[in-house]
């Protein structure tokens, strides 16, 4: 049971967020009812939360963000865990900050993932 | 209106629809005679085979090969408008924007990579479908075919690639006569034939409506675009040439929409589709029409040109002479020294008063030209003469008559003052199809409650001319913009006209004593 990133485990995160990301455009008619114009599949977007986590299992996941920056290829995404799981997905990384809030030379860094269905 | 299935209607009118989208673009161009369209029952969906244009229809460019750009496509928009008041020739065009994160649309200039990094450049044959997704499977009409007709531009910065295209239209905007010709006899549809056949177009990529009117008499000169041409035939029948969503060129006369299916509704808008309606400004109202004509036809024999040129030929020598002529000519009888109808005379003395030598002198060459001809003569003799009389006979073809009409709507002078409109073109051949055209003009436009210009939820299988039912009146679409966007969604706004559905009187069928108006 784990969370695989581009076929490599990456340490489970401390919250774990599922949205929906649909595109749609909305119009109201002179009738007064609205409609919808949807565009494109439903794409799930992941956010994963890490707190105070070892300079070691960020590298895995920074990694991993790096290689997805140069080749510009989306990678896939899998969890196995036993009540929430993912089936093999195409996404698109965002690693964007990464906070240091544990004095040491450690550097025990809090940050987020983002995967975005691609 | 394009047919389209029960599930497509049904889907259009859903009050939440999936819209899908699709381009093609032959960057490379490349073209391929064997490309098989897709052939329900034969083809394999997920194979290599073209959708075709509208089934049946084997245009050229349907032989190009393309690239799909569906998955880059982050919104597009398309034009086509009927020309108003008069008919004639309209062009649609066309936008795409794609996305270009991966580069695949930025040009070898601008350090683009890609397969196509070197083929991002203009005159791009495009196809644009769209259509709706329901019963889980992507169903799309024809909506646009042309040519791009510049660079794609490329913003590295923001990631986009824009597209502009025009229909094959364009391509007849640049093509130019470069042999002056002449026409008699034929009617519209069978000028415009010979113009398409002539720039390479086969037969079953134009329908053409048998023309209504037969000029006597047609002049296409040198350097006038094709385009313009075609314009100005289809303007005198009030009728319209324009490319259909298929990629078909069609000529509709001005009865095109006076029978079936144009007289039924093919689509009654409720409010629960229209998102806005809008009333146009007065700027559109005509209340004065005024018509002018001077159709030329050839006539019988008669001399066209008669000159004492007085012109000296030296002794064995030769002479050029121009001779220009009041009307267009369509056929020049050559000069000769013993001629009956055309027939030139020379002499010793300037004044002709000497010794006759018209006996010396021969013509060499008659060169004839749309209003003007080059003779060559020769001087055979040792002593030099004077070309005295130069008389040349042959068929001209000079106006016929002077046509004019000024109508008006006093009702709506009253209201709105003189809005006048006026109609100049030569190949309007009669004073009744004048004031006929006058007062359809002043019939439908002399009133501000004629048009109006409604933005719906698309209903891509609607096409010029169809007729609608709106707010319990009868309208026709002569304008329809597409737009597909994820902030607008996919929007039309159309142009309509307000029409009374007349039936017109058809032998064999109409009875003598009905209500069934003639035809204009």
């Amino acid at each position: 049971m784990s969370y695989t990133l581009n076929g490599t485990n990456i340490k489970s995160p401390n919250t774990l967020d599922e949205s929906n990301n649909s595109q749609y455009a909305q119009q109201r008619t002179l009738q007064g009812t609205i409609n919808r114009d949807y565009f494109g599949d439903n794409k799930r977007v992941w956010r994963l939360s890490y707190q105070n986590i070892q300079k070691a299992d960020f590298d895995t996941i920074n990694t991993i963000y790096q290689a997805y920056l140069s080749t510009g290829t989306a990678v896939t995404w899998v969890s196995t865990e036993t009540n929430y799981t993912i089936s093999s997905t195409n996404v698109h990384i965002n690693l964007d900050s990464r906070g240091f809030t544990v004095g040491g030379e450690d550097y025990i860094s809090s940050f987020s993932l983002i995967l975005s269905e691609a | 209106m394009q047919a389209v299935a029960t599930g497509w209607t049904a889907e259009e009118r859903d009050s939440t629809r999936k819209i899908v989208a699709s381009t093609q673009v032959s960057w490379k161009k490349s073209f391929n005679s064997t490309i098989a369209l897709f052939t329900i029952g034969v083809s394999t969906i997920g194979g290599v085979d073209t959708i075709a244009s509208d089934g049946g229809i084997t245009s050229d460019w349907n032989k190009y090969q393309y690239d799909d750009e569906s998955q880059y496509l982050t919104g597009l928009s398309y034009e086509r408008n009927l020309q108003v008041p008069i008919g004639g020739v309209a062009k649609a065009i066309a936008e795409v924007n794609l996305d270009n994160t991966d580069g695949r649309f930025t040009p070898r200039y601008m350090g683009g990579n890609s397969e196509l990094f070197t083929a991002v450049v203009p005159r791009r044959p495009i196809i644009i479908n769209a259509g709706f997704n329901y019963d889980g499977i992507d169903n799309q009409i024809p909506q646009f075919v042309g040519v791009t007709t510049k660079t794609p531009e490329t913003s590295l910065r923001n990631s986009t690639t824009k597209l502009q295209a025009d229909d094959f239209m364009g391509f007849l905007q640049n093509r130019y006569v470069d042999n002056t010709s002449m026409f008699t006899g034929l009617s519209t549809d069978a000028v415009i034939g010979n113009i398409l056949t002539d720039l390479g177009y086969a037969t079953a990529q134009y329908s053409l409506d048998p023309g209504i009117s037969i000029i006597p008499f047609g002049l296409f000169e040198v350097g006038t675009r094709y385009i313009d041409i075609i314009n100005k035939l289809v303007q005198a029948e009030n009728g319209n040439f324009y490319q259909d969503e298929t990629g078909v060129l069609r000529f509709e006369n001005r009865q095109h929409y006076d029978s079936a299916p144009y007289t039924q509704v093919q689509r009654v808008l409720a409010t629960s589709q229209v998102i806005e309606a809008k009333a146009p400004d007065e700027s559109h109202i005509i209340n004065v029409v005024e018509v002018k004509s001077q159709p030329r036809a050839k006539q019988v024999l008669q001399v066209i040109h008669n000159s004492s040129p007085g012109q000296e030929i030296l002794a064995n020598s030769t002479f050029e002479l121009f001779v220009t002529f009041d009307n267009p000519i369509l056929e020049v009888i050559s000069p000769s020294s013993g001629g009956t109808n055309s027939y030139y005379l020379a002499n010793i003395s300037e004044d002709g008063s000497g010794v006759d030598a018209t006996s010396s002198v021969t013509l060499k060459s008659i060169s004839n030209f749309a209003q003007s001809s080059k003779l060559t003569f020769q001087n055979n003799s040792s002593s030099n003469c004077f070309l005295t009389t130069l008389v040349v006979s042959g068929r001209p073809a000079k106006v016929i008559t002077q046509l004019y009409t000024r109508m008006q709507d006093d009702s709506s002078v009253t209201a709105y003052e003189e809005r006048p409109y006026k109609i100049e073109n030569d190949y309007i051949q009669s004073q009744s199809w004048a004031n006929s055209f006058a007062q359809m003009v002043l019939n439908d436009f002399s009133d501000p409650e004629s048009l109006q210009e409604i933005t719906i939820r698309a209903l891509p299988e609607l096409q010029m001319g169809d007729l609608i039912s709106w707010q319990g009146r009868y309208w026709r679409i002569y304008g329809i913009k597409t737009s597909i966007s994820p902030s607008g969604g996919f929007l039309q706004t159309i142009k309509i006209l307000q029409r009374t559905i007349v039936s017109y009187f058809r032998i064999g069928i109409s009875t003598i004593g009905s209500t069934d108006q003639i035809a204009p």
